[in-house]
């Protein structure tokens, strides 16, 4: 049967002293009267109309679920006795099926006995009311299940909007984590490769943030032919904002910038700024009286940050550094003894008109110069001890023999040991230099350095290797070694122009060259596309079966190291010969 | 009010808690400020518990010397740890606040 067979009564449009305003209230407010005696359902509807509902009608259960099915039924007023389908099983098939949506049902009763209660309610029924009842009674149940529905949808709708809420929530915080991850990994790829502009000079760093994302960082870059930049920054705190600080600081430290670290201008005086550095180099002290007048935080100061600034000339190993809040930097000799150099100084951003002063230092030959965090001193053991000066300082003595890289491995393993699981509570940070040792090479011998710049072109290849080899010559390198370089040199070099920079022939190839008689150093850095996709550590000696350059220069070289950084490749090729 | 403070007429000794850190700088400050907007400006940060104070905690520091001179009023050091004391000359605090190692002499020197 369709719904429009069933019987509709429209609400009473007079207003009637005792029609409930609660019915009218709910934008659904329609009675189903299941009654099989027609006279009881006239009765009824002429009763429920007066009370402002709007009323339909089922002779029998199955009408009433048809019209259940298909209109949306705030109440339902069931007669419990009626012939096919009686009012409990009304009830338990409408309570089946979520189709039937969730009116609030009462059943008409002449029966009082409490097992046909308990029988009802087990099938779902809300209210009982029993015959005979005048339409008061009826009212006030009536009110009683329209206040029970107005609860439940209220819940409901509470529970939807927190679902949603909640739905929103895990997306957003998904999404936080995303871009964190994404930015942290944007801030080690913008922390610089472990290769040093200078062949003199060696570099190496450890980095350990506490949060996704460190308030710490550092970086190193040419200034010119001799001069070394390198920095090292703890902003205050740590996790984003700091992490964002920390970015805008080296944002403004970047060579790409220029900006405070070189003179823009010849300065009218030719007098050096700083005592031993040359007019267009700006002096540390005055890079760092820079960052604070730029950073300065006039009211709170929630947001600082120490650092040491400096320039290194990798020729002479004389230096001038600024020390700004920062720990004393160290220096180590080849016998393991350590000093601390750097006269202290104010945190940058913090106070107005700080003054600030340069410490000049000399590094020997084989002397590592380090930079760290108080994230390394400070950093607690299990039971709250912090790591120390101390430890660090002979952590680093102690490690004189090793590599720079062993040396830094070593003590990042201490430290990861130091903390065992707890989570760091600052963030670990470490910059090394080391100027190589150049003192016990052969008598006659000599080292050879040269920075090359080759345009990526194809025709510039033959002539390019031939100048890398004849450095080798002069260095004392015999002929052999030099015919291998030459080869080598020219595979490099070919592979660079053909793959990484096939489209942009005016691509500068910059390449780094460092020969003793009996070792040489090449790396080649240029901006083209990333080799291909297969992470550094494999690449190249995944290629080695594909090609005729490769395995040759994977024979005859002891180390071929790839790197891709901030949009720049990086090949580094080593050996030393017997 | 997390901070223990005492009045000493118009002078307030404030003692700074154990671990002056990230996790309670926010709100150590937030105390601080409150009692110099209350009037409280001739302040005695009294240091003797400090036993670590880390890059926020320091800021701390410096953030109340700010809102007490913006008040026209004065604050001081007491009793800093070797560790504590270490840091503030690293990072030359001690040009900027004076230290006193006697809380009477302290109090004596704002009144």
């Amino acid at each position: 049967m369709s719904q429009s067979e069933a019987q509709r009564v429209e609400p009473a449009q007079s207003s009637h002293g005792n029609t409930p305003p609660d019915s009218l209230a709910l934008p659904n407010n329609t009675v189903l009267i299941v009654e099989d005696s027609k006279v009881e359902q006239v009765r009824l509807e002429a009763i429920l109309t007066k009370f402002g509902y709007r009323v339909l009608s089922a002779d029998n259960g199955n009408q009433a679920l048809d019209i259940l099915r298909h209109e949306d039924i705030l109440l339902v007023v069931s007669d419990w006795r009626m012939p096919e389908m009686t009012g409990i099983d009304l009830c338990r098939q409408l309570r089946s099926d979520p189709g039937f949506g969730h009116p609030y049902v009462i059943l008409v009763t002449g029966l009082n006995a409490k097992a046909d209660l308990v029988a009802g309610m087990d099938a779902g029924a809300d209210d009982f009311i029993s015959k005979p009842f005048n339409s008061e009674e009826l009212r006030v149940r009536l009110q009683a299940g329209v206040r029970i529905v107005q609860l439940r949808n209220a819940v409901e709708q509470q529970y939807m909007q927190l679902a949603q809420t909640l739905k929103r929530e895990t997306e957003t915080s998904r999404m936080i984590r995303k871009d964190l991850d994404a930015a942290a990994m944007m801030q080690r790829e913008l922390l610089p490769a472990s290769i040093s502009p200078f062949p003199q000079l060696e570099v190496s760093s450890l980095f350990q943030p506490a949060a996704t994302v460190a308030g710490d960082s550092f970086n190193f870059f040419r200034l010119d032919d001799e001069h070394l930049a390198f920095y090292h920054i703890d902003v205050s705190g740590h996790g984003i904002a700091s992490a964002m600080l920390s970015f805008t600081v080296s944002r403004f430290l970047s060579p790409e910038m220029g900006a405070i670290t070189l003179s823009r201008s010849k300065p009218a005086n030719p007098v050096a700024v700083s005592q031993h550095l040359p007019s267009h180099i700006v002096s540390p002290e005055k890079v760092v009286s820079s960052l604070n007048e730029r950073f300065l935080e006039k009211e709170d100061c929630t947001h600082y940050f120490t650092m040491v600034y400096g320039v290194l000339n990798a020729n002479t190993g004389a230096g001038h550094l600024c020390q700004a809040g920062h720990p004393h930097p160290l220096i180590t000799d080849s016998t393991g003894k350590v000093r601390q150099i750097g006269k202290s100084g104010f945190p940058v951003g913090m106070l107005e008109n700080a003054s600030y002063e340069s410490t000049a230092f000399q590094l020997g030959q084989g002397e590592r110069l380090f930079l760290y965090s108080d994230g390394i001193t400070d950093c607690s053991s299990e039971d709250g001890t912090p790591f120390t000066l101390q430890r660090l300082a002979t952590q680093l003595g102690d490690s004189k023999d090793r590599s720079l890289p062993g040396s830094i491995a070593s003590l990042d393993g201490q430290l990861k040991h130091w903390h065992g699981d707890f989570p760091l509570e600052d963030d670990i940070s470490l910059l090394a230099i080391k100027r190589l040792e150049i003192a016990g090479i052969k008598p006659g011998s000599d080292i050879k350095t040269d920075v090359i710049s080759m345009t990526a072109v194809a025709t510039d290849i033959p002539g390019t290797a031939e100048r890398i080899a004849g450095l080798g010559a002069s260095a004392g390198m015999d002929d052999l070694a030099c015919f291998q370089v030459k080869v080598v040199m020219a595979e490099v070099l070919n592979n660079i122009v053909n793959h990484a920079s096939p489209a942009s022939n005016a691509e500068t190839i910059e390449i780094h060259c460092r020969f003793d008689y009996d070792h040489f150093e090449v790396t080649t850095r240029d901006h083209g596309k990333p080799f291909d996709n297969q992470p550094t550590h494999e690449f190249p000696h995944a290629r080695a079966e594909s090609g005729r350059g490769w395995p040759i220069i994977l024979n005859w070289m002891d180390s071929v190291e790839y790197q891709s950084h901030s949009g720049c490749n990086h090949l580094t090729l080593k050996k030393t010969l017997s | 009010m997390n901070l223990k403070c005492q009045a000493h007429n118009s002078v307030e000794l404030v003692s700074l808690p154990p671990r002056l850190v990230m996790a309670n700088a926010a709100e150590t400050r937030g105390e601080i400020k409150s009692l110099v907007e209350a009037g409280r400006t001739r302040l005695v940060l009294d240091l003797q518990s400090v036993e670590f104070v880390d890059s926020s905690g320091l800021s701390v520091l410096v953030s109340t010397l700010k809102a007490v001179h913006a008040a026209n009023g004065e604050v001081v050091l007491l009793s800093p740890s070797d560790g504590v004391r270490m840091l503030i000359e690293l990072t030359r605090l001690h040009q900027v606040f004076e230290i006193f190692e006697d809380r009477r002499a302290a109090i004596q020197r704002l009144s």
